[in-house]
C-alpha cells in the first residue's frame, strides 16, 4: 500500500522569489525554504499531494468549486506571471488522482474534477523552491480558502473541521492504493494575510492583520494540538486575520493527512504572516 | 451580474496587456468600449477610482487591487490603500 511518509506546511508568497534573490544568505525565508527542500529530499517521495488555494486563475467567479482535484498526467504554471519563477510543467499521477477522487466522493467529499488545467503561484512557488527539477509527480487538491466578497457577500469557506476530515479521507485513500508508494502531503498558504483588502498596510498592497494568530497557530502545531487549532479556526477568526487567511485550511487538511506528533522542524515569521514546518 | 463584469475587467487587465494599455492611456474610452455590461454606478465609481464603493457593492478585492498595481483610474498603492482601509469592514 501507499504510505504518507511526511508532510510539509509553507507559504506560497509570490514576492519571495524576488526578495530571496535580493537579500543575503541569512534571509529567513531563504533559510526556511532551504530547510524544507532538505526535508522533502530526505523523505524520498514518489508523489506529492498538495492542498492549495487557487487565486482565481485556475478557476474564476463564474465557476468556483469549494473542493477540487487535478486529474491529469501533467500541468503547467505558474499561470499568473510570478517574477523570477519560470514557466514549469509539473508531472502528475493521473491514476492516483483518479483513485483519490473516487475514494473521496464515496466518503462524502465532492471533489470537482479538473483536467487540462494550469495552476498558479499557490502550487508553483512551493515547487520552485522545494523541487525545481519538477521530477516528482504532484497532485493538487484545491480548497476554496479566500474571502472573495465584501461585507455581506462573503463567500462561505469550508469549515476547518471539514478540511481536517478531507485530509483524513485523503490519507485513508492513499493507504488503500495497492502499490507501494511514498507520498508527501503539503499544505500551501498564509496564516494571517490581507491582499488588496481593507486590512492592508499603508503604502503596500498587503498587510498582516493578526501576527498573534500566527504565533498561536505555531504553538498549537508544535504542541500537536490539532483539535484546538481546528476549533479556533472559525470564520470570525479567519476574517480578522485577512482576506486570504483562509489558506490555513490547506494546512489543516494537510494535518488531517499527516503523521501525528510534533513537527521535526518549524519556523514562524509572525510579522510576515507565515509558518514553515515539516512532519515525518 | 453587473458586479461580475467589474470582476472580469479587473482580471482582463492583468491578462491582456493591450487592453491594460488602453485603460492606462484613455480610461474613459476604454471603459465605454468594454464589452461586458456595467451599471451607471459602477461606471462612475470605476472612472473616479472609488474602490471603497466598488468593494461595498461586492467587487472582489483581490482582483480589484490590480487596477492600482497597473495605475488605472488614477489609482496607486497610496490612494488605493487609503480608500480600502476607510471601509468599515
Amino acid at each position: 500500500m501507499a504510505t504518507v511518509v511526511g508532510s510539509i506546511g509553507l507559504t506560497h508568497n509570490p514576492t519571495y522569489p524576488g526578495l530571496i534573490a535580493k537579500n543575503g544568505p541569512d534571509y529567513a525565508p531563504r533559510l526556511a525554504y532551504g530547510r524544507l527542500r532538505q526535508e522533502l529530499a530526505s523523505l524520498k517521495p514518489d508523489v506529492i499531494v498538495m492542498f492549495d488555494t487557487d487565486h482565481l486563475n485556475t478557476f474564476f467567479l463564474d465557476n468556483l468549486p469549494i473542493f477540487a482535484i487535478g486529474v491529469d498526467d501533467s500541468f503547467a504554471g505558474p499561470c499568473d506571471e510570478v517574477p523570477l519563477v519560470p514557466r514549469y510543467t509539473a508531472p502528475s499521477h493521473r491514476a492516483l488522482a483518479y483513485h483519490l477522487r473516487s475514494e473521496a466522493v464515496t466518503a462524502g467529499f465532492d471533489l470537482a474534477l479538473v483536467q487540462a488545467f494550469e495552476a498558479d503561484h499557490s502550487v508553483f512557488v512551493p515547487l520552485h523552491f522545494l523541487t525545481p527539477e519538477m521530477n516528482i509527480p504532484v497532485i493538487p487538491i484545491f480548497i476554496s480558502g479566500h474571502n472573495h466578497f465584501a461585507r455581506g457577500h462573503m463567500s462561505p469557506m469550508p469549515s476547518a473541521r471539514r478540511c481536517f476530515e478531507l485530509g483524513q479521507t485523503i490519507r485513508a485513500a492513499i493507504e488503500r492504493w495497492p502499490q507501494p508508494m511514498r507520498v508527501v502531503t503539503i499544505g500551501s498558504g498564509a496564516i494571517s494575510l490581507d491582499v488588496h483588502g481593507t486590512k492592508i498596510a499603508p503604502g503596500l498592497f498587503v498587510g498582516v492583520p493578526d501576527p498573534s494568530w500566527v504565533e498561536r497557530v505555531h504553538k498549537h502545531l508544535k504542541d500537536d494540538r490539532v483539535a484546538d487549532l481546528v476549533d479556533q479556526t472559525t470564520p470570525a477568526r479567519l476574517r480578522s486575520a485577512g482576506n486570504v487567511a483562509g489558506e490555513i485550511l490547506n494546512w489543516i487538511a494537510m494535518m488531517g493527512s499527516a503523521n501525528r506528533g510534533a513537527p521535526v522542524w518549524s519556523k514562524a515569521l509572525p510579522d510576515e504572516g507565515f509558518i514553515y514546518a515539516a512532519w515525518h | 451580474m453587473s458586479v461580475f463584469s467589474v470582476d472580469l475587467l479587473c482580471r482582463d487587465i492583468t491578462r491582456d496587456k493591450a487592453l491594460r494599455k488602453r485603460f492606462q492611456e484613455n480610461p474613459e474610452a476604454a471603459l465605454s468600449q468594454y464589452p461586458h455590461p456595467l451599471s451607471a454606478q459602477e461606471h462612475t465609481a470605476l472612472l473616479s477610482g472609488d474602490v471603497g464603493t466598488l468593494y461595498r457593492m461586492g467587487v472582489n478585492a483581490f482582483l480589484m487591487g490590480n487596477l492600482a498595481r497597473h495605475q488605472i483610474f488614477g489609482l496607486d498603492a497610496s490612494s488605493y490603500g487609503e480608500r480600502m482601509r476607510a471601509v468599515d469592514d
